[in-house]
């Protein structure tokens, strides 16, 4: 008998299937109305400060910060950054790990099914992991050290937050160095006594009233420092602008020594000294050699402010064990300068006031501590170190180094460490023999070889046997060599916890996977000027966290809180109130007084901490200029510099007792694995690949960004700069999709054709997304990350630092069907 | 009482505020299929046949009738599988949860021309819409206003509120919003989002399924709602 409609309707609503249908998501509104005008809000970040113009709860328009009057073009990309649709919007899980935690399948990582986690659920997970890796193991079976560039904030700092709580539950391995600086800054302490890289260098307006040359060894300032560790300024690049002014008007002569005519080179009209890829210490061994045989060095200098220079001149002049004088004919054959060149540099360097300033990729090759070191001992023969406009830099490129600081305090940040007095729940600091600490570039090494022992500046590691990583903020899939290596690596691993806002693959080759929110959705405070502390800002949150994203601070406070350590953890404020706490030590620390004509005054006023935050800024005017080593050139023995002996050391005695064959006791020419232009391995691949820093992105961060990338990328891939010789031999036209490749592994990228580029060379900039065909060993990079082809050899047993520059390539035009980018999505499934 | 599902159809012609009533629970439910993953409680129900009378609602409408019988038969799969719930959640992961750039993400949005951000115009123009009504999402949903299982359940409302309309001027108006939401919210993207959902590979045929249904039964509601009504 049929029913009526109305009873149907009646007997559904009584029956299982209104069970079947939930309570709705919409709930009676509170607010009337939304303000249709918005309002400007003020935020930092690596890019630099800006506002930003919060409408209906979402950004809406982003402009540089009033101060800022060389703002970088990656503004653009802020807002592609906060909407992405790469954001990782849930706690998700991997299946099969979920199923079978330690016990799964591990080659499936990278190319799974995930399921989606409520917060406690992950969280617990999370906990659960931990505390399995400390009761079955110990603290040498968890690494939890590698930390990159955080997002920017002093409060919010991820590495910290993970770090602290991390610390909390148990000790873990760490890291030591970073692939930014690895080799200069394990070198330079024994040479001129400090990293120098992260030193603050002689500031720019007495480099352009002193210098009458300046030298940019493979440095490409007017691209680098577009960004900062802190909220960066821009303020080098008005002295940039006066650069480029003196050039043209020949007051100061500028020379670019790099293979590539680079950016700076076209900005600032300098000129351009070419140089065969990797052989940097062979030309400047050689300028040795001519400044000594032409009696051009600075003898006295030497005498008064180094060691070790004979031993090291009997090296150059081939009295050593090689037998090989190193002539400028010698060199010639190596670097491709004309030996006449090369000697006609020397008296250059020579004839005046001269300002060497290194970049940092070029230490990032083997050997890589050699043309840092040679380079001091150039800079110690011209004696010129602590001179005004003389002497050497290593980081002129970077946040804004060479701004006169203004010497006011910095705010602190969110403690990294357990607090004083406090042990971790396992207090347990057993590493079974193997170090807690490993060299950063070679954790791919420790996993693949647990028990392995390695020489490491000066000591021995032996690696710990690792079963689970954390990553907070880091995207080691972009910044480690050779991912077909790393892939067979992480197969090792039984637990990989990340927590970032966007998929990339870190991401990907994860099993827990948790959302944290942007910088934009976080209250927060930073130094404005990492180097010149030129003021204090305020970062607004502009948004709320999007989706279920949260801020590393709840994230971990609620971690803590599974083992009743979260009021300690937080030491029981909250975020505002910590911003607030920033401010005011930073506010007490600067508030010490000097005279003045009207009597004592505070040097740096800060207003009360409401104010500031209305404000948005605190500005502590411009620095007095300083010369770096300029104390250690006045009273070399008052102010000796940090190196064993304290004086400049040309032959390191305590580097020869190490008895490293790749690192001996002075700078030394060492031929390198794989090197183009006549090198080893350059029959096979001829092309050297440099994977500089890119001029679009932060290494990795911002590479999502669609419409912004979409402003370099050649048919959606990364482009591949090339000379049109090596493009015209291939039959590559620019625009062209190439795929590149040697034995380690292959990539797609785009075609970009450029007389920048001479034969022999060709750049992919780092922090290109990578997105691998599939999961397997050697599968074709779909969007062009450099890391799938560099290698993974520590650049010597001094400092085990990246290589990533020694690279040799070759590349063909590729015909067949491209396949789709998976550098920016999840991960992609395995067949079922 | 017991069901019987079958009894759902060939059933008489409803009337009016009947079928006003049927389209706020099928919206309703296709709403919670698409706002979160299924639970024990609420897989079991469907393995023991509790979504039949939804089904046969569905089935008044011909063309859906296949696409009816192909849920039944994704749900009769699951019936096989060790850990459907599991399966199932990873399968509504991949294609909803992951990234917004490949498979089927529930967001208008992404599927605007141009560039596919989250939070766009259609998010702004769903908030319009719901501020218009007197509502906001749940704050505990944690999605923006733009995800299918939100305009569906605006929709449910939408149908709820004309059977509580005190005049019909007042219907007339809720009905033309209500065509006139489909066609401009929904349309221009729902067929994408299906056809995404058919194309990427899953353990069960359950949610590819739904994303079909979710589009066609969408369609009809276009069709007909301007339709007149006994």
């Amino acid at each position: 008998m049929a029913i009526s409609r109305r009873t149907f309707l009646k007997g559904l609503a009584a029956s299982g299937a209104a069970s079947l249908i939930g309570p709705g998501l919409l709930a009676r509104s509170a607010t009337a109305s939304v303000s249709v005008e918005g309002t400007w809000k003020m935020a930092g970040s690596h890019w630099g400060a800006f506002k930003a113009l919060v409408k209906g709860g979402r950004v809406a328009e982003v402009k540089p910060f009033d101060a800022d009057r060389y703002p970088t073009d990656m503004l653009n990309g802020i807002k592609g950054l906060i909407y992405n649709p790469s954001r990782i919007r849930y706690p998700m899980v991997r299946l099969d790990w979920l199923k079978n935690r330690e016990n799964g399948d591990r080659t499936q990582r990278g190319d799974n099914r995930f399921v989606r986690l409520t917060w406690d659920s992950a969280l617990d997970l999370f906990y659960e992991e931990l505390e399995r890796v400390q009761k079955n193991y110990g603290p040498w079976a968890l690494y939890a050290g590698a930390t990159g560039w955080r997002q920017t904030g002093q409060m919010h700092s991820c590495g910290n937050h993970m770090q602290r709580a991390v610390a909390m539950h148990g000790y873990f391995v760490k890291k030591v160095g970073d692939y930014s600086t690895g080799a200069g800054q394990s070198i330079l302490p024994y040479v001129l006594g400090s990293t120098e890289v992260y030193s603050q260098g002689t500031s720019w307006p007495l480099i352009l009233e002193n210098s009458k040359t300046i030298v940019l060894w493979a440095n490409d300032p007017y691209k680098n420092l577009q960004v900062g560790w802190n909220c960066e300024t821009h303020e080098s690049y008005e002295y940039l602008e006066q650069l480029k002014s003196k050039i043209a008007d020949g007051s100061i002569r500028v020379i670019s020594v790099d293979p590539v005519r680079t950016k700076s080179q076209k900005y600032l009209g300098c000129e351009q000294l070419y140089i065969n890829p990797m052989t940097d210490v062979a030309f400047m061994l050689a300028l040795a050699h001519t400044l000594y045989q032409e009696e051009l060095y600075d003898k006295a200098f030497i005498e008064a402010y180094a060691l070790g220079f004979e031993p090291f001149m009997e090296y150059v002049l081939g009295k050593a064990d090689d037998n090989t004088e190193k002539t400028p004919e010698w060199a010639e054959a190596l670097c491709g300068v004309p030996a006449d060149e090369i000697r006609e540099f020397a008296r250059l360097l020579a004839s005046d006031r001269t300002q060497l300033i290194f970049g940092w990729a070029i230490q990032r090759q083997q050997h890589g501590e050699q043309p840092y070191w040679m380079g001091a001992v150039l800079a110690a023969m011209l004696g010129q170190i602590g001179l005004p406009g003389g002497g050497i830099s290593y980081a002129h490129h970077y946040s804004s180094i060479g701004v006169p600081a203004s010497g006011a305090s910095a705010p602190g940040a969110f403690p990294r460490n357990v607090d004083t007095g406090k042990t971790p729940k396992y207090d347990n600091a057993d590493f079974k023999g193997a170090n807690d600490t490993i060299p950063v570039a070679r954790w791919i090494d420790c996993l693949l070889d647990p028990g392995g022992k390695i020489q490491y500046n000066g000591s021995e590691v032996t690696f710990p046997d690792i079963k689970m990583c954390i990553f907070s903020g880091c995207n080691p899939w972009h910044h480690h060599q050779d991912h077909n290596r790393m892939k067979k690596a992480f197969h090792k691993l039984e637990t990989v916890v990340t927590i970032d806002y966007s998929w990339n693959a870190t991401c990907r080759f994860s099993d827990l996977v948790l959302p944290a929110c942007t910088q934009f959705e976080r209250n927060d405070i930073d130094i404005y000027g990492s180097y010149s502390n030129r003021g204090l800002l305020a970062m607004h949150k502009l948004v709320d966290p999007l989706f279920h994203s949260r801020t590393d601070f709840d994230i971990f406070t609620d971690l803590c809180r599974r083992f009743g350590r979260h009021e300690e953890y937080a030491q029981g404020m909250d975020e505002m109130q910590w911003v607030k706490k920033l401010y005011d030590e930073c506010k007490d620390a600067n508030s010490e007084e000097v005279p003045s004509p009207s009597g004592p005054k505070v040097r740096f006023p800060m207003p009360e901490f409401e104010q500031f935050w209305q404000d948005g800024y605190v500005d502590f005017g411009a620095g007095d200029p300083w010369v770096r080593h300029a104390d250690f050139r006045e009273a070399p023995e008052v102010n000796a510099l940090g190196t064993p002996s304290g004086f400049i050391e040309i032959t390191s005695r305590k580097i020869d007792r190490y008895g490293y064959d790749d690192c001996k006791g002075y700078p030394t020419w060492m031929e390198k694995a794989e090197r183009s232009h006549g090198g080893p391995n350059s029959d096979k691949y001829p092309l050297w690949l440099q994977s500089v820093h890119p001029d679009q992105r932060l290494h990795s961060q911002m590479c999502e960004a669609d419409e912004y990338r979409a402003t370099y990328t050649v048919q959606g891939r990364e482009p591949i700069y090339m000379s049109p010789q090596d493009a015209k031999a291939r039959g590559i036209a620019d625009g062209d999709l190439v795929r590149v490749f040697n034995d380690r592994g292959q990539l797609l990228a785009g075609a970009r054709v450029s007389d920048d580029f001479p034969t022999g060379v060709v750049r992919i900039h780092e922090g290109a997304w990578y997105g691998p065909v599939d999961a397997s060993i050697g599968a074709l990079d779909t969007y062009g990350d450099p890391n799938t082809l560099t290698m993974d050899v520590g650049t010597s047993k001094l400092a085990q630092a990246t290589s990533a520059n020694t690279c040799v390539v070759e590349m063909e035009k590729y015909t067949g069907e491209a396949p789709p980018v998976t550098s920016f999505g999840g991960p992609q499934m395995v067949e079922l | 009482m017991t069901l019987d599902a079958k009894a759902g159809r060939g059933l008489p012609p409803h009337t009016r505020n009947e079928q006003w009533q049927e389209r706020a629970l099928l919206c309703r439910w296709l709403s919670t299929l698409f706002a979160k993953e299924l639970d024990e409680a609420t897989l079991k129900a469907y393995l023991e046949g509790e979504a039949e009378p939804l089904l046969a609602l569905l089935c008044d409408h011909e063309q859906l009738a296949p696409l009816v019988a192909r849920f039944n038969q994704a749900l009769n799969v699951l019936r096989l599988f060790e850990q459907p719930r599991l399966e199932l959640a990873a399968d509504f992961a991949t294609l909803f949860l992951m990234d917004g750039r490949t498979a089927a993400p529930p967001y208008a949005s992404l599927y605007q021309s141009g560039q596919a951000l989250f939070h766009q115009q259609p998010t702004e123009r769903m908030e319009t819409r719901l501020r218009a009504a007197g509502y906001d999402v749940k704050k505990d949903f944690g999605e923006p206003a733009d995800h299918l299982a939100v305009m569906l359940d605006y929709l449910a409302t939408g149908h709820e509120r004309l059977g509580e309309a005190s005049s019909e001027a007042e219907r007339e108006e809720i009905q033309g919003g209500l065509v006139q939401f489909i066609d401009e919210e929904l349309t221009p993207w729902l067929p994408t989002f299906a056809q995404r959902c058919q194309e990427i590979d899953t353990a069960s045929d359950f949610y590819p399924t739904l994303g079909q249904l979710v589009a066609d039964y969408c369609a009809t509601l276009s069709t007909q709602a301007s339709a007149p009504a006994r």
